[in-house]
């Protein structure tokens, strides 16, 4: 499975994988009819500052995923390809996957009711937020049967 | 190796998955109670109300349909831990060399005068009481649910949304609660009051600091219910949310230690080799007070099912215990989520309030440790406090943004 790495000392903190993922998962997929939709379409990563650090906190997929382990309705899942998505007609609302996830990435969308969260943009090669970073701050990696410590190797020799 | 699983819910499932995961070779026998297939137990409230039928509320794929794994309808009704074997209502003997025990709860029933002989009262555990409750909705004019905790307020919002013949308006549903304040233990007084404010609004009566004393019979048929204050409230239905008390009946003369619940270590064994226990039947150990409990929560039945199984099949993990209080829900459309301790009147923690437009949080900390979490109304990020607590993360210079209820998961890694 191709996975999403981040690396908070390239992250600007400009926001354009927020704004690719809102795009993404907006009914038309263009910056101009995403922001006049209403309701507003949702993002599914967030960049978050602090004092030192700056960066995209995005869907793990975890491989022992607390959300998909809580959830009592039936509506997450892990796909073919070992993404954890949404049977989204299955959702109702009861947000244990909101309450299980460490990273605080899954999101309560207060219109539908539903719980949103990363689908990896499934149908798309390359994730809308990682083909919008400019900095490639998102990258991502293809991790097949590659040991946590090569995968580390791999980021590391991108860096500057 | 022949594992047999009595329970075919959450924790039951939970186990005889991880067993298949862990020993792809294992024959796994998982004894079901339920005749019409395995299925989501919190859904039960929406079938109700019609929400839901049925069919919507059963897993995708039946978990018990698996390779390897035999489901078995029926009850047991005892164990000889010596012959390893577990003998069924049906007079079927099914003999294991490791058993589980997850037989979950069974609703307690209050002493009340004339409970006994009404055909018109019902719990809320399983599809059948659902299905029984819907049938009465569509005719009965009122209902009367006693218990004010999550099923209980779950149930009469049902009731005032089932379905109903032409014409026919919503009925009058009423919650008795004994206690000052409804969803006791699983919410702090705010945050309570502010969702029984909304449930109010959407036409539910709830009595409070109030007893149902005894069922009386109306005329033309219809019931009511006296209550401690002498007061008296229709009650062509009743829903029996009391609360809940672990299924152990069965095990009496087993050798299996049993006090509120089975007795399990933290590896989820209980006091006779080879045989485990998870979920709400077994009383393990309360992570923050380090005291024995009961659980009764649907994620901690997961994952003591799941830790079960893995060590049934050989491994070694270990349970280290579950917060008494971690729950999320949205009630009468105002999202929350609570963790760890949020009764803090008088007992010395440090506690921060914040309230915004409608909505309430309370972040309670011991020390470099968060104990406590109520979100209400924005939950967003609610597992990072979840998180930091069942985890026993320490604060460290984060201390502050935490209990200003702004941690982010970058500022934490930081």
């Amino acid at each position: 499975m191709d996975q999403i790495f981040v690396k908070p000392e390239k992250c600007m903190g400009c926001r354009s994988c927020e704004i690719a993922c809102a795009v993404q998962h907006a009914k038309d997929k263009n910056l101009f009819a995403a922001v006049l939709q209403t309701p507003p379409p949702m993002k599914r990563l967030f960049v978050e500052a602090s004092d030192n650090v700056r960066m995209p906190v995005v869907c793990r997929h975890c491989e022992d995923a607390p959300c998909l382990n809580a959830c009592l309705s039936g509506c997450l899942y892990r796909d073919q390809k070992g993404f954890v998505r949404r049977h989204k007609e299955r959702c109702i609302g009861c947000w244990s996957c909101i309450m299980a996830c460490p990273f605080g990435v899954v999101s309560r969308d207060p219109d539908k009711h539903i719980a949103v969260k990363c689908d990896r943009c499934h149908k798309l090669d390359t994730p809308a937020c990682v083909a919008a970073c400019p900095t490639r701050a998102l990258v991502l990696v293809e991790a097949g049967n590659l040991s946590k410590e090569k995968r580390r190797k791999i980021v590391l020799s991108e860096s500057p | 190796m022949r594992y047999v699983i009595i329970g075919g819910s959450i924790a039951g499932i939970s186990a005889a998955k991880a067993i298949r995961t862990k020993d792809s070779h294992a024959a796994v026998t998982v004894i079901s109670g339920e005749p019409f297939g395995q299925y989501y137990r919190p859904l039960i409230p929406m079938l109700i109300s019609g929400r839901k039928n049925e069919s919507d509320i059963l897993y995708p794929e039946d978990p018990l349909h698996a390779e390897g794994i035999n489901r078995v309808v029926g009850s047991a009704i005892r164990v000889d831990t010596n012959t390893r074997e577990v003998l069924l209502a049906s007079g079927d003997r099914i003999s294991y060399d490791r058993l589980l025990i997850a037989t979950g709860g069974v609703a307690l029933k209050p002493r009340i005068p004339g409970l006994d002989s009404t055909k018109a009262a019902f719990p809320l555990r399983n599809v059948i009481h659902a299905q029984k409750l819907r049938q009465h909705a569509a005719s009965a004019a009122s209902a009367v649910v006693i218990g004010g905790g999550l099923v209980g307020i779950k149930a009469a919002l049902a009731l005032r949304e089932a379905g109903r013949p032409e014409g026919k308006a919503p009925m009058d549903v009423a919650v008795v609660e004994m206690l000052p304040e409804i969803l006791n233990g699983r919410l702090d007084h705010d945050g309570a009051a502010a969702i029984r404010a909304a449930v109010e609004e959407r036409g539910v009566d709830i009595h409070r600091n109030e007893q149902v004393k005894r069922l009386l019979s109306g005329s033309n048929g219809r019931s009511k219910v006296r209550l401690g204050s002498g007061g008296t409230v229709d009650a062509d239905l009743i829903v029996v949310a009391a609360g809940v008390r672990p299924n152990i009946a069965f095990l009496r003369g087993s050798g299996i230690k049993t006090r509120r619940g089975v007795l399990v270590d933290e590896t989820l064994l209980t006091n006779i080799p080879d045989v485990y226990a998870a979920g709400d039947v077994a009383e393990g150990v309360e992570l923050l007070s380090g005291k024995r409990a009961v659980s009764g929560l649907w994620t901690n039945a997961q994952e003591m099912g799941r830790l079960a199984g893995l060590n049934m099949a050989g491994g070694n993990a270990t349970y280290p215990g579950f917060l008494a209080v971690m729950n999320a829900s949205e009630i009468a459309g105002i999202p929350f989520v609570s963790a760890g301790t949020i009764d803090t009147a008088g007992r010395g923690f440090d506690v921060a309030i914040g309230r915004e437009n409608g909505k309430y949080w309370k972040l309670v900390k011991k020390g470099d440790f968060l104990v406590g979490v109520v979100l209400v109304g924005d939950i967003s990020r609610a597992g990072l406090y979840v998180n930091l607590i069942k985890n026993r993360i320490p604060l460290k210079r984060d201390h502050d943004k935490v209990m200003r209820r702004m941690a982010s998961y970058a500022q934490l890694q930081a």
